[in-house]
């Protein structure tokens, strides 16, 4: 079984991507952006510096509860 | 009313920020919170129609004006630099709506009518109330 990490990243000039990554490219992400040497890194195929990025947003997945009396 | 503590601050404002969560999910899909605490904006949502992200930024308020209705600060003050206290007043190009809770209600502003960029009173945006379905 799989999960997938839906995430949103905001960029400096104003732009919003939307990106469905796996876990273990959730991580290598996270990693990414850790390191103070990274100049560029690809997700899902798009390249960019992780200096371009301004904010990062993670989905709220609703749960739905049912009631019972 | 009460100085509220640093903490109640931050209490009230992640309670306001679950409300809009709980009140938004059925007029929007997909919404999102921020990694980390974001200046500008504390929600993004997409349009159910035409999947537009939406960058929304929550207030709370329980602060009258002298005529009794409710007033809200759009202005920003925290931290500072050179000893100096950063204030920034409100830019309607930061977000494109805002989500505010009074006591007494909800609601959901576009930010493009909003003209002032220190605070609004809310009686004068009595058609953005939200009523929770």
């Amino acid at each position: 079984m799989t999960a997938e990490v839906k995430i949103k990243i905001c960029f400096n000039n104003g732009t919003i991507k939307k990106f469905e990554l796996s876990q273990y490219e959730f991580k290598k992400f996270l990693d990414a952006l850790d390191l103070v040497d990274t100049e560029s890194f690809i997700l899902n195929g798009i390249t960019f510096n992780p200096k371009e990025i301004e904010s990062i947003w993670s989905q709220v997945y609703p749960i739905l509860v049912k009631y019972e009396d | 009313m009460d100085i509220l503590s640093c903490m109640d601050y931050f209490e009230r404002s992640y309670q306001t920020l679950s409300k809009a969560i709980g009140l938004l999910s059925p007029l929007y899909n997909n919404l999102s919170i921020p990694l980390k605490p974001n200046f500008y904006y504390d929600l993004l949502a997409e349009t159910i129609d035409t999947k537009q992200i939406l960058k929304i930024k929550i207030l709370c308020t329980e602060c009258k004006a002298p005529s009794g209705a409710y007033v809200v600060t759009l202005r920003s003050c925290g931290g500072y630099d050179k000893k100096k206290e950063l204030k920034k007043d409100f830019d309607a190009r930061s977000c494109d709506r805002l989500f505010v809770q009074s006591p007494e209600f909800f609601y959901l502003i576009p930010s493009c009518e909003i003209s002032s960029k220190r605070a609004i009173t809310l009686s004068q945006f009595t058609h953005c109330k939200l009523i929770p379905g």
